[in-house]
């Protein structure tokens, strides 16, 4: 008869080594097959599920079992039945199982949208407190509002002062309160609490700073302001108002100028200016580190789609559905090297492709304008885009150049124009001038305005072409990006992203230029479909 | 001119001796550390745990790999702790070998502590589950499946989530 050898022959402890080198499922699977393998893979489920977590990059060699409650903690849970974390196997799965479920297999409607359905909702900016369960935001027609994230999603507190479109920022101090600031006609720090159950609103300090204000971001409790002659940034402390640094920037041009976004993390203020990123220390406010447009980029990468616009909508959902497809995303130098079919887009018809800027030339051929005028090397019709207007023909050309937003999240920074998405895997070594860049070129687009972006929980989330598009970073090539079925040719003028959701405002009116514009939130539940059992 | 390279003498469970190249044999923690503690010695080196025929499919992998660099002894690196089921092409030859062959070699790599080797082996055992069902595994490894159904259904609950990753 032929012997069991597996459990015959080897020690557990070699069957422990085999076990912790398998896949999760595997892990399980194995476990499955007898009482033997299942208890021993039970008894030592620690030692197997820690040495998974570090080989998966979930855990660093040296983390503590007790840091993970934290670390879990830092994460944004809004509909998931976990609060604590207790042992590796749970962490272990349940990171698994994120990363895997949330969003790559959003190819099929999963999870539920919710949206606020109030006809008097004009929402703005928009802002989630995931532990109090609240949503804030200011109003298109002026006001600061808090809103519970659950069914029947009841008004708790408001305030009318805040001016219409008023810019927000919200900084959460901890899981009973947080602060929000308004940036309208004027900056004003407000404090969310939840006192004896009840949520209330209140006005902590109206902001004074020596200089108009323009971008404002707050973050690791210290709300930061860019001036709008882009000269200064001031950093404020939440809980008081007070103006406790200004850091005088350093503009590369005497003209340039405009400070068009700010974000931090907890050292730095970073700043775009134009095309350019400037890294800011906020100890002592001298110049760490600066990105420029001939900054060397180290690998290129495209979409494989060019024409995004073609992805099927037959069943257009209002706004933005939950059924995304698939983009892979290629680095055509070594897709060129793995196969050579003819149907192959080589690099140069990338480029030619995808440097075209967001001009309308059906209307330029129309009108017989040629496209490009090949002596002066400018696109002619760009000129020509809006008699009315007058367009600095250098302007427009950088146009695409000009970052609308740079973040950091974890140790990636990501810098976001219409045209292109630029990822920094190491930022700690930005700051010291030896990180490496990789550019993800994205297809020309006919979007009027820049979408917002965010890059929360290693996902970065923007709008390309009307369509929300999702890019998972949370490995260092990032493969695919998921664009939303749905199509919507407003904009969201919020978004954000919490561990398992995408909560964005939408405009549901077909014409949209009714105005004030009936903007509601929306809530995309991307949690997985389980729950977490035990 | 270069000296002859010094040979070790080791006598398998079986009784069989090997004239070994010296640093072919240190390929093994355990012989290396022997050598060192007992010095220069004409006597043979008992290996009572390694028959002949597994002995030299271990000094086949041995002879191969005589040139690599020792593997760290540093167990915190992330290279050692970095598990990957890659294994390249001439060990994954050699570790073609019927099952009772592979836990043997996965056994005396164990034993004389050749840590490259018993990678090799415990990767190709995760290789051959990787992908199975609990079903094909038992057939794999001849397992008698001791659950009763109702245990069976249980663990799948618990672990229904993790399927399918």
């Amino acid at each position: 008869m032929k012997k069991n050898l597996i459990l015959n022959k080897l020690p557990n402890e070699l069957l422990i080594d085999i076990a912790t080198s398998l896949p999760v499922d595997g892990i399980f699977h194995l476990s499955l097959t007898c009482k033997a393998l299942h208890q021993l893979v039970r008894k030592h489920q620690e030692i197997i599920y820690h040495s998974k977590c570090i080989e998966l990059g979930f855990a660093g060699l040296h983390t503590q079992l007790n840091q993970l409650n934290t670390e879990i903690r830092k994460r944004d849970f809004l509909s998931l039945s976990i609060n604590s974390i207790s042992d590796w196997k749970q962490y272990c799965l349940f990171t698994v199982l994120q990363n895997n479920l949330w969003p790559s297999r959003c190819l099929e409607p999963l999870g539920t949208i919710h949206h606020l359905d109030r006809e008097d909702c004009s929402v703005w900016r928009v802002k989630v407190d995931t532990k109090l369960k609240l949503f804030i935001y200011t109003s298109t027609l002026g006001g600061l509002l808090v809103k519970s994230a659950q069914d029947p999603h009841t008004l708790l507190d408001f305030n009318r002062t805040v001016s219409p479109f008023a810019h927000l920022e919200y900084y959460k101090e901890n899981d009973s309160e947080g602060y929000a600031s308004t940036h309208g006609s004027r900056l004003d720090i407000w404090k969310v609490s939840k006192v004896a159950g009840a949520v209330k609103l209140d006005h902590v300090t109206q902001v004074n700073v020596p200089f108009t204000t323009r971008a404002s971001r707050m973050k690791y409790g210290v709300l930061s302001v860019a001036a709008a002659n882009g000269s200064h940034i001031g950093l404020i402390d939440p809980k008081t108002g007070e103006l406790t640094r200004v850091i005088n920037t350093i503009p590369s041009i005497p003209s340039m100028r405009m400070i068009g976004y700010i974000e931090q993390t907890a050292n730095e203020i970073l700043i775009c200016r134009g095309s350019t990123i400037e890294i800011y220390s906020k100890l002592d406010g001298s110049l760490v580190a600066k990105i420029t447009s001939e900054s060397i980029i180290n690998s290129t990468y495209f979409l494989d789609k060019e024409d995004i616009a073609q992805l099927s909508s037959e069943d257009v959902i209002e706004g933005f559905g939950l059924s995304f497809q698939n983009v892979a995303i290629l680095n055509p130098q070594l897709s060129n090297d793995i196969g050579n079919n003819d149907n192959e887009t080589n690099t140069v018809d990338y480029s030619r492709n995808y440097n075209m800027l967001s001009i309308d030339e059906d209307e330029a051929l129309r009108d017989g304008i040629p496209i490009r005028d090949d002596f002066n090397g400018v696109n002619r019709a760009l000129e020509m885009h809006d008699e009315n207007e007058e367009i600095d023909i250098f302007d427009a050309l950088n146009q695409n150049l000009n970052w609308d937003a740079v973040h950091v999240d974890a140790n990636k920074l990501v810098a976001y124009s219409s045209s292109r998405i630029m990822i920094v895997n190491d930022y700690a070594q930005t700051l010291n001038g030896t990180d490496s860049r990789m550019l993800i070129q994205l297809p020309s687009t006919t979007d009027d305005e820049p979408s917002p972006m965010c890059f929360e929980h290693s996902r970065m989330i923007f709008v390309l072409g009307g369509r929300l598009s999702i890019l998972p970073l949370h490995e260092d090539v990032p493969s695919v990006i998921h664009i939303s079925h749905a199509h919507s040719d407003d904009p969201p003028s919020a978004l954000q992203a919490t561990e398992d959701a995408v909560i964005l405002t939408s405009s549901e009116e077909d014409d949209t230029y009714d105005w004030p514009h009936c903007q509601k939130i929306r809530w995309l539940d991307l949690s997985p479909p389980t729950t977490f059992a035990d | 001119m270069a000296q002859p390279p010094t040979k070790v003498i080791l006598l398998t469970s079986d009784n069989e001796e090997f004239q070994v190249d010296k640093d072919i044999a240190e390929r093994s923690v355990l012989i290396k550390n022997m050598l060192e503690d007992i010095g220069e010695s004409e006597h043979p080196i008992p290996l009572p745990n390694v028959t002949s025929n597994v002995f030299k499919k271990v000094l086949e992998y041995c002879d191969h790999h005589r040139n690599d660099p020792l593997p760290s002894t540093d167990d915190n690196s992330d290279e050692q702790r970095k598990r990957t089921t890659d294994i390249n092409e001439w060990d994954q030859k050699f570790i073609q070998v019927d099952q009772e062959m592979l836990f043997e070699i996965i056994l005396a790599a164990n034993y004389l502590d050749i840590k490259p080797l018993l990678d090799v082996g415990c990767k190709t055992v995760a290789n051959m589950i990787k992908g199975k069902t609990p079903e094909e595994i038992r057939k794999l490894f001849n397992i008698q499946n001791d659950f009763t159904p109702e245990e069976e259904a249980q663990i799948r609950k618990e672990n229904e989530w993790a399927e399918d990753r």
